[in-house]
């Protein structure tokens, strides 16, 4: 949607769209039509939004709203509203007036800024309002289930789920911040666009059969691991609450997250790394 | 003596773990893993008793002496302030 004044000064153009993502439909009033926006396409449906979030290039100000504290970004409290400012290198990139609507103030590259914050309310809404767990890793559907390969940046979960998608019928779920949903006490991976740099994910849903938390290793070694050493793995991949106000649902998911067949696995980058993997999932029943 | 908002009792299994959230996540790196005694002295914290009242429920529930339950309180507490866990 394109607006226009008469003498031709372009005012703001702003791209609508309204998708539904893990269940949710989300309108988006985007100034980017870059990366993200197309990402959000594959999603796209023609109904109703429950959330929607706004985006405007405004001037951001800090004046007169009361610092709350500072995580990886500074909240404020404005007359009872949550305001979050993005900062990157110490200077001021995005601004989130939580509510709903969520507006959002983007500054500079409104692609990544926009991908940025719109990907914290996605978080919010889900731990405010729905039994949801985000969890950090590459994750492939295969013969309808979802398998999810999770590991600190760089150690090649990406490069492993794509050993899968080119070499088996499976296909990516979501390639960096996974969304794990309970719907009638069943764990499901959905797709979602908020996928990191590769933006590689797929409009899909599937039952979550296995974590599997990678490390490089020059041999293929696969050992299932028991809760407390589960737990251990998983609290550096998922997300956290903020606060205990919201760490109920946390707990309750993160506990039905461990009843889920959890693995260690050392691998190569080799087709053999999958092979391996592959065997042992298919073992269980 | 108050435990500090930003952490959650959490059970696995048989074993009880204390996790940092929020910012907390941030300056502390691991968690924290409580045996029964951990679990029993960190409930009562958390209902704002004071050492003496910890002192009596593990003379109570343990049946050791006094000076050693005491001694046993102070380290816990210490512990737990160290880590950030116990705002004084």
């Amino acid at each position: 949607m394109e607006d226009y004044f008469d003498n031709d000064i372009i005012v703001l153009v702003i791209y609508v769209i309204v998708s539904k993502i893990a269940n949710v439909n989300i309108g988006f009033e985007l100034l980017s039509r870059e990366g993200f926006y197309n990402n959000i396409l594959k999603y796209e449906v023609n109904e109703e939004p429950e959330l929607i979030i706004k985006s405007n290039n405004e001037k951001i100000t800090i004046e007169g709203i009361l610092f709350l504290e500072n995580t990886f970004y500074d909240l404020y409290n404005a007359n009872g509203k949550i305001i979050q400012i993005q900062k990157r290198d110490g200077k001021i990139v995005g601004k989130i007036a939580y509510g709903n609507p969520c507006i959002i103030s983007v500054m500079n590259d409104y692609n990544l800024n926009e991908y940025l914050l719109t990907q914290y309310i996605f978080q919010w809404y889900f731990d405010s309002n729905k039994k949801a767990l985000f969890i950090h890793g590459s994750s492939v559907m295969y013969n309808n289930m979802g398998y999810l390969f999770s590991a600190k940046s760089g150690t090649g979960k990406s490069t492993h789920a794509k050993i899968w998608t080119d070499n088996t019928e499976a296909i990516s779920i979501n390639d960096d911040k996974n969304i794990v949903i309970e719907e009638d006490n069943i764990l499901y991976l959905y797709g979602n666009p908020w996928s990191g740099k590769s933006l590689l994910d797929n409009n899909v849903k599937a039952p979550l059969k296995a974590v599997i938390y990678i490390f490089q290793n020059d041999t293929n070694i696969v050992k299932r691991l028991d809760k407390k050493n589960s737990f251990i793995k998983m609290l550096q991949q998922v997300i956290r609450p903020n606060n205990v106000e919201e760490a109920k649902n946390w707990d309750e998911m993160t506990t039905k997250l461990l009843d889920i067949p959890t693995f260690e696995f050392g691998c190569n980058m080799d087709i053999s790394a999958m092979e391996t993997i592959k065997k042992e999932l298919e073992e269980l029943k | 003596m108050k435990i500090n908002r930003n952490f959650v009792l959490k059970k696995i299994g048989d074993e009880s773990v204390v996790v940092p959230l929020g910012s907390e996540a941030i300056n502390l790196g691991g968690i924290l893993t409580l045996n029964e005694t951990g679990v029993l002295l960190y409930e009562l914290l958390k209902e704002n008793k004071d050492i003496l009242e910890l002192v009596d429920a593990l003379v109570e529930s343990y049946n050791v002496k006094r000076e050693n339950a005491m001694e046993d309180v102070l380290e816990f507490i210490e512990k737990l302030k160290g880590l950030g866990i116990l705002d004084v």
